[in-house]
């Protein structure tokens, strides 16, 4: 039975070797890779060498033997992974596997040796490199089962963008997508191996063309396309996405068709494509009155959408780097602000018509070259606006004026302001601005005026975009659509008109006899691009009275054609509701925390509902976390009142645990929906809870070291004594000591805080308060408290009241920091001033330092909202300022140690490393010195909280 | 190919252009004029009514009749405001410093599923009026301002649509109803914060809705010379139309005034005004009336006072809208519907239903 076992293995390990070896040379060519998921085997086979493998292991024998059928058996299981734990699952469906605890290695080396022999897909970047094992078998699985509605819907989303590049390489399609992405953290995993994603989206897309050399085996696509189409949402979302592609592969090969006739006529097509993308960035200005006699301007930022498809590095750099139009302030605006649609800015201050109207963090010749030549507001000196019906300007490219018509001229030199043009206010520094009519009949002094201002006075010939109406149009001379529009355009002239000569892209239409105007032209879809129409009227004579000094007038139109922008659902624009987060991206941990500023804009008043959405792997939904509603506006710190008020984190946890990404939602009912994504990953090794009768935890390990598991436990009321626990992983056990639960494995640490449920009739009862009054007598003692205090704030929370029970554990540590540190009398002092009024603990906690520190202590109460700042350099600046002049201390790093130690404890050790032990050692030599920031932090109160959330590690 | 055109074919391409589907052959002129403002809005938004007018007008000069054009793109805006594609907000921090008090704003693309199964879509993206795959692109029905989406028969629409991005909004969201109240408790709370705001001195550009009875709207706008009471009134501001407001005069002094909408009310001030408008006439049991006109091919409402937007929605959901220039505004009923058309109207504005 043995042999037979042996010999069908043999047989199938064989066949696999013969079948990769053929699949590995067809590649080496092109050097595309191999995936072990592209075996040749039916479900039944897999079934079968399952069942064989799991019978060979059983005799204990080594993976090593039938090497290629662990790596197709181990990836078979990473196509069914569920995003949540991969070796509990494993485990479980591989009997006899933990009997040999080097399994894990020898799985990772049948890995290698696929990568070796067949020039098979080596995993990368940081998720990778942090599950060195699993990365394997989930990665060689292609696009596990449950990735796959997630990646389409992205798909779906930049199917517009991905269809430019589909040919380009797989590293930059993968690349695209990477800095587009928002999703659970599997799908974030996924898209950071650049290459691979590029690779499938390849394949997804090209469905269909014959002449593609596959670059993923048929038959693993098929099944992949054939999962993926078993939900319907992804069905229609590749399909969108395919004929997004389709459309842009039928264009490539117009192009290509006609570069081998005409290739003068295609090189112009793509060109001329190009620069109407180019031009569609060019910002625009607007005017509008404030009050009388007042005027503000604001520059239009067009999206850079459309720049964005032109290269894969221009839509990279573009999500990658945050931008600030100076002209508006010094505001950084966030990555990918420009491709959210158009923006806005009033401007403070003239832009430079030589510089671009916005810069970038980071440089890039070529982005470089776009904002120098596109991105800047036309030469000066003079701007001129038309005053609409509405109130606004509207700045008009041509120096062309009309009659019956108002004007605002804005100057970098004054105007002189008289009869004919009046002294205006521009709330903006670097320019006058005047206003002025033209009456319907100007007079010739009024004519001579406006020349000498470089304007002319347009009297015979009007063109005007008709019908369809263009996305832009400045009410002169400048008129922007979008591919396919069918372009009509009106053209007013003179009853004296004798003929009319209309000119663009490469066609003239000649019209005389003319009897009505406007006269109607359609110029019918033109290609992409960017147009001058011009037209030319030829007269009798003078008109209206006025002698003419020419036969003729002409008219010019410039016209920009260009694609339609995406759509990206839940993105805040220009909508009635916008949302910002400073950070820019941020983690659902900090947003829990506190340690994200939202703000959020919109009418005033109005009620939006805010929540957090929790997904699983599989980006179906575990539940929601409601942050209650709120009045707009709604300042930086609603977040953390709204989390404060209710213990919504707490009430929470199971779903927190079980989830795999988080998007904040803020509903504004009509107004809109903006959905913020999270970020969220999970750690290697992690626990998860459940709540029954009790509350039961879980510890998953997916990290790569074998065995070294460890274990601890510590109460509420003795937070600083850990003891080891027996714990094993991937079993629920039920809880019923609260406290805190470290588990260790290597390098990775992962740590929960349980509260069970308990009857408590009073506060005191809550948890008891630890005994923490005695000061340390070492500096490795204080380093252990420290990074106690680190495990407790650090760890997740699961049960009731598990907040609050644990902030009674760190307060309890806290004070024996403080009794060591500031010494005991300094804590007696503390505490019998908690609560009190903020005066009072403040003249009693002066009077804490000695006679001749007393000028000291009340400097430092006084600057104490400097020393505690958002920014740590300005804190630090600020203690160092004062503690040099009463010679308390001169050294700069000790004192961002006392601010940091008195302001935030828990992540001294994080920001110290290895220098923990000397820099406390400074510090016990000068109490005096943390007293002073510990003085500071408790009159700062809440703000130590707010500033310390900024203060970088 | 460059070509001159007539009028008709410039609209008939503007119609193929922004993709405009309907049932009819011929596009109305209201569908074409829906279609230009969501481009424009669009685009443009947020902005005045007066630059969507000015530059929708714009692009019609030379197409349609100059004649009443203004006033029909007006209405054409006012009924996408009705819809929800557009929306009036009022005081909107926002980052845009050069935003009016009040301006219109573009509704994210969103859906309502009405009971006929059918998916009422309204507000847009930027560049696209219906940001939707091409096969359900085709199935949408355009008439007037109003865009439809049949269910095809096999699939459920709802969970398409949000796969899409688009919001679905609940029919109680979208008609947005007040909670029903008597006219003499909305007046009561109303004055109650009338009696809290401060003394308003001289109110420059006042005028009020007077409380002589009058089929006719307009004809009740006044000046409060002599007047004493309370009134639902106008005052001018700097550059903007007329703000809404309720004032209590004394010998036609202001002695308090209040705007609409009342802080916090989610409703534009003219629907908070128009709705006091009815409660006063009905608490001084002259109550506003309209038309129910029965014949063969069913029942017409003929109203000649403006009604808030919620009770335009609901009355949009039981009926079509329909010209009639004997009145302000017209809804064709099925004789199903207009039972509860009716008793609507009476319940939530106190109108008075006559038999025609």
């Amino acid at each position: 039975m043995l042999t037979a076992l042996m010999s069908r293995l043999d047989d199938w390990e064989q066949r696999l070797e013969g079948h990769f070896e053929t699949l590995a040379a067809a590649r080496r060519l092109e050097n595309h890779p191999v995936f072990a998921l592209e075996h040749p085997l039916s479900e039944d086979d897999v079934a079968a060498i399952a069942s064989d493998l799991r019978k060979w292991l059983a005799l204990g024998e080594a993976l090593r033997h039938h090497w290629l059928l662990w790596v197709i058996y181990s990836t078979e299981l990473g196509y069914d992974y569920d995003g949540l734990e991969f070796w509990h699952s494993f485990e479980r469906r591989t009997p006899h596997w933990r009997s040999d605890p080097t399994r894990r290695s020898q799985l990772r080396r049948c890995f290698h040796r696929f990568q070796t022999a067949y020039n098979g897909f080596q995993p990368s970047g940081p998720w990778a490199a942090q599950f060195s094992i699993i990365a394997w078998p989930i990665t060689h699985a292609l696009l596990p089962k449950d990735l796959q509605q997630q990646l389409a819907r992205l798909l779906y989303e930049e199917r517009y963008l991905i269809a430019e590049f589909a040919a380009s390489s797989a590293p930059q399609v993968g690349r695209l997508l990477r800095l587009s992405a928002h999703g659970s953290a599997r799908l974030l995993n996924l898209l950071e191996q650049e290459e691979l994603v590029g690779l499938i989206v390849a394949s997804l897309l090209r469905k269909g063309s014959e002449s593609s050399q596959p670059t993923i085996a048929p038959t693993a696509l098929a099944r992949i396309i054939r999962d993926l189409e078993s939900r319907r949402d992804a069905r229609t979302w590749l399909q969108e996405a395919r004929k997004a592609a389709d459309a842009v592969t039928v264009r490539l090969a117009n192009l290509r068709l006609n570069r081998l006739g005409v290739s003068r006529v295609a090189d112009a097509a793509a060109s001329a494509s190009r620069e109407a993308q180019l031009r569609s960035v060019r910002p625009g200005l607007k005017v509008s009155r404030k009050d009388a006699g007042s005027w503000q301007c604001t520059l239009e930022l067009p999206s850079f959408a459309g720049v964005a498809t032109l290269e894969p590095r221009y839509a990279s750099f573009l999500r990658e780097n945050r931008c600030t139009v100076p002209a508006a302030g010094a505001t950084w605006y966030p990555r990918g602000w420009l491709l959210n649609g158009g923006q806005r800015r009033k401007l403070v201050e003239w832009p430079d018509p030589a510089k671009p109207v916005l810069r970038f963090e980071s440089w890039d010749g070529a982005i470089h070259h776009i904002l120098q030549s596109e991105c800047r507001i036309s030469d000066g000196p003079r701007w001129l606006f038309r005053i609409g019906s509405d109130g606004n300007g509207i700045h008009v490219q041509a120096p062309k004026v009309r009659p019956g018509h108002s004007y605002l001229l804005l100057s970098t030199s004054p105007v002189k302001a008289d009869a004919e043009f009046s002294e205006a206010h521009i709330d903006c520094k670097g320019v006058t601005a005047v206003e002025f009519a033209v009456d319907e009949r100007p007079s010739e002094e009024a004519v001579r005026g406006l020349a000498s201002l470089g304007l002319a006075v347009e009297r015979v010939l009007r063109v005007w975009p008709v019908g369809l109406p263009p996305v832009h149009w400045d009410g002169e001379g400048h008129a922007e659509w979008l591919s396919g529009d069918e372009i009509s355009i009106a053209v007013a002239h003179s009853d004296s008109c004798e003929e009319l000569l209309v000119q663009v892209a490469g066609q003239q239409l000649k019209l005389s006899r003319l009897e009505v105007s406007p006269t109607l032209v359609c110029l019918g879809r033109l290609a992409d691009g960017v147009y001058t129409m011009t037209v030319s009227a030829t007269y009798q004579g003078g008109v209206g009275g006025v002698q003419l000094r020419r036969a003729g007038a002409r008219a010019e139109l410039d016209i920009v054609v260009r694609p339609r922008r995406n759509w990206t659902p839940g993105v805040s624009a220009h909508d009635g509701l916008i949302v910002s987060s400073l950070p820019a991206h941020p983690s659902l941990e900090a947003l829990l925390d506190g340690r994200v500023a939202i703000h959020i804009a919109g009418p005033e008043h109005r009620t939006v509902h805010c929540r957090v959405d929790l997904r699983d792997a599989g980006g179906d939904g575990v539940g929601q976390i409601a942050l209650g509603d709120l009045k707009i506006p709604a300042s930086a710190d609603w977040l953390r009142s709204a989390l404060n008020s209710a213990d919504v984190v707490s009430d929470s946890s199971d779903l927190l645990l079980q989830a795999a990404s988080a998007t904040l939602v803020v509903d504004g009912d009509e107004l809109g929906t903006i959905r913020y994504p999270l970020v969220h990953r999970l750690a290697p090794i992690r626990w998860v809870s459940r709540t029954a009768k009790g509350i039961e935890v879980q510890l998953l390990d997916d990290t790569d070291a074998e065995g070294l598991l460890q274990v601890t436990y510590s109460s509420f009321r003795h937070p600083t004594k850990p003891s080891e626990v027996e714990t094993e992983r991937g079993v629920y056990r039920q809880i019923s000591d609260g406290g805190l639960y470290t588990a260790r494995c290597g390098n990775e640490w992962a740590a929960i805080v349980v509260s069970p449920p308990t009857k408590i009739a009073s506060l005191e009862q809550l948890a008891a308060w630890p005994e923490l009054r005695e000061p340390l007598r070492s500096g490795e003692a204080v380093v252990e408290l420290l990074s106690a205090m680190a495990a407790w704030s650090g760890a997740k929370l699961v049960g009731p009241l598990a907040r609050q029970r644990r902030a009674i554990a760190l307060r309890g540590m806290e004070d024996q920091l403080i009794a060591t540190m500031c010494w005991p009398q300094w804590l007696a002092t503390e505490l019998m001033l908690r609560g009190r009024d903020l005066a009072e603990q403040r003249a009693a906690l002066e009077n804490q330092f000695n006679r001749h520190l007393l000028s000291y202590a009340i400097a430092v109460s006084s600057a104490h909202s400097e020393i505690i700042a958002p920014s740590i350099e300005d804190g630090r600046q600020s203690l160092l300022a004062v503690s040099l002049r009463f010679q308390v201390c001169g050294d700069e790093r000790l004192c961002e140690a006392a601010i940091r130690l008195a302001g935030s404890p828990d992540s001294f050790l994080k920001w110290s490393g290895s220098a923990a032990l000397a820099l406390l050692d400074g510090l016990s030599q000068n109490p005096v010195l943390v007293r002073a920031a510990r003085l500071a932090a408790i009159l700062a109160q809440e703000g130590v909280e707010r500033a310390s959330a900024g203060w970088v590690q | 190919m460059i070509s001159v055109v007539s009028a008709e074919h410039v609209f008939k391409a503007a119609v193929a252009s922004l993709g405009l589907n309907t049932t009819k052959q011929e596009v109305d002129v209201e569908t074409l004029l829906a279609g230009a403002v969501r481009r424009i809005a669009g685009v443009r938004a947020p902005c005045s009514v007066r630059t969507l007018l000015f530059a929708t007008k714009a692009c019609m000069v030379g197409v349609l009749p100059e004649e009443g054009l203004t006033d029909l793109i007006e209405h054409v805006v006012d009924r996408l405001l009705t819809n929800g594609d557009l929306l009036e907000l009022s005081s909107v921090s926002s980052l845009d410093a050069s935003l009016p008090q009040t301006a219109l704003f573009v509704a994210p693309p969103s859906f309502v599923m009405l009971d006929s199964g059918e998916a009422l879509l309204f507000g847009m993206s930027e560049e696209d009026a219906m940001p939707l795959p091409d096969a359900m692109r085709r199935r949408v029905v355009q008439q007037g301002i109003r865009r439809l989406l049949p269910p095809d028969g096999s699939d459920d629409l709802a969970p398409q649509l949000r796969a899409y991005g688009y919001r679905e909004q609940s029919l109680e969201g979208w008609l947005r109803m007040p909670a029903r109240q008597d006219p003499f408790q909305l007046l009561e709370r109303t004055g109650r914060a009338l009696a809290r705001s401060p003394s308003a001195g001289i109110v420059e550009g006042l005028i009020i809705f007077g409380d002589e009875p009058s089929q006719r709207y307009m004809k009740r706008w006044c000046e409060p010379k002599g007047l004493s009471g309370r009134f639902v009134a106008r005052r001018a501001q700097a550059y903007g139309s007329k703000r809404w407001c309720f004032v209590e005069l004394h010998d036609g002094q202001v002695t308090h005034l209040i705007d609409f909408p009342l802080l916090g009310e989610a409703y534009r001030g003219c629907d908070a005004a128009w709705r006091h408008i009815h409660a006063l006439d009905a608490r001084a049991a002259h109550p506003q009336t309209f038309d129910v006109v029965t014949s063969t091919a069913g029942t017409t409402l003929k109203l000649y006072c403006p009604i808030p937007m919620w009770a335009e929605r609901r009355l949009e959901l039981a009926g079509t809208r329909v010209r009639d220039a004997s009145c302000l505004m017209a809804y064709a009923c099925t004789a199903a519907s207009h039972g509860d058309v009716v008793n609507f109207l009476q319940d939530n504005l106190w109108l008075r239903s006559r038999a025609c």
